[in-house]
């Protein structure tokens, strides 16, 4: 696995590339809940979200769009609570 | 990833920090000098390891959490705090056998302020006898049951004795059993933190860090990462190289005992 580079910045979506790579860097839209209640955790649960898809073999690309996913999720509930009922599996393409 | 097969009896570890979230819903930013009442008062284990883990463990994860904990502290307010954020990882499924279980520490706690108008953020923290991971404690490990190790970017100067520590081993196993590492670039008062990115499998950066490091956007922090960022890097003199080269790249004042620790 070569080196992952991710940056998260809210609302405008999470940017990702790799080291060493000529790739472009891709930029993946925020997934926005209809209303942000609870940021509290938000960055953590992303962190999650790509450990999880890493982990289980998905793509970067996935990886990330699974972590805004869950994010959002998140920042729409208070707590963390409501993961628990959110999607396990990791999200097909 | 290769052989994921494998990988399915390995547990997943995030090292860093546990602590005791009083959570503040108010209907709108408090004045200063006011008495109000808000929405909703509830405690919640914080930290970023420690949320980390409790994510991936609700997500079905095995997953493990190491940091540092009190041992028989006697403060009520300390002992009530430690029994429910304990509670709290294992109804999330983390395992905690691995904390460094410490004496004359607290548990660290912080105020969180949540404006319900806007939903943002804003953070009190106190960190009290706060103690940090050491080194010695983590070389105990037995990092054949982790396949992947996530390093929460604080106590730089122990955490990248622990990455080298990982990197040695890793040079005796095949690509399936190598233990993989995440580090986090989250505060930017933390200078010492790019230390940590030479052998990153995974490097997030927080828009916070982002911005102190000069960049605007979540594209341009990953293209100026991404091609200073080496994974891997064998010798010495080339990690040397890579932190000059971000020294010169963000502005980062870069400590040379980093060459030592390899």
């Amino acid at each position: 696995m070569t080196a992952y580079v991710i940056c998260a910045w809210g609302e405008a979506g999470a940017a990702s590339g790799v080291a060493g790579v000529f790739d472009d860097v891709i930029l993946t839209p925020a997934n926005s809940p209809e209303d942000v209640v609870d940021t509290v955790c938000a960055g953590d649960t992303f962190l999650a979200g790509i450990r999880h898809s890493l982990i289980h073999g998905k793509c970067l690309n996935s990886a990330v769009k699974f972590a805004c996913r869950i994010a959002s999720e998140k920042v729409g509930s208070y707590g963390y609570d409501c993961l628990q009922s959110f999607h396990y599996e990791v999200e097909v393409e | 990833m290769a052989n994921t097969d494998n990988l399915e009896d390995k547990k997943l570890l995030c090292v860093g920090l546990i602590c005791l979230d009083v959570i503040h819903v108010c209907n709108s930013y408090p004045f200063e000098g006011t008495d109000q009442r808000i929405k909703k008062m509830t405690w919640q284990k914080g930290g970023n390891a420690a949320n980390t883990s409790a994510v991936l463990g609700l997500l079905g994860n095995k997953v493990d959490f190491l940091g540092v904990f009190p041992k028989d502290t006697k403060d009520l307010f300390q002992k009530s705090a430690c029994s429910f954020v304990r509670q709290e990882m294992e109804r999330c499924g983390v395992g905690l056998e691995q904390m460094s279980l410490v004496g004359d520490s607290d548990l660290p706690y912080s105020s969180v302020v949540i404006n319900d108008e806007t939903g943002s953020r804003t953070i009190l923290h106190c960190p009290g006898l706060l103690r940090e991971v050491s080194f010695n404690f983590f070389q105990k490990l037995d990092l054949s049951a982790y396949s992947w190790i996530h390093f929460e970017g604080r106590n730089t100067e122990e955490v990248v004795k622990m990455i080298c520590h990982v990197v040695k081993y890793n040079e005796g196993q095949d690509e399936a059993n190598r233990v993989k590492m995440s580090v986090e670039l989250e505060k930017p008062h933390r200078r010492n933190l790019p230390l940590l990115l030479p052998h990153a499998d995974l490097v997030l950066i927080s828009q916070e860090y982002a911005r102190d490091s000069g960049y605007n956007n979540a594209p341009d922090t990953v293209k100026a990462f991404k091609d200073h960022v080496k994974s891997r890097c064998k010798t010495t003199r080339y990690n040397t190289l890579c932190l000059i080269d971000l020294h010169t790249l963000l502005n980062i004042n870069v400590r040379f005992w980093y060459n030592t620790a390899i």
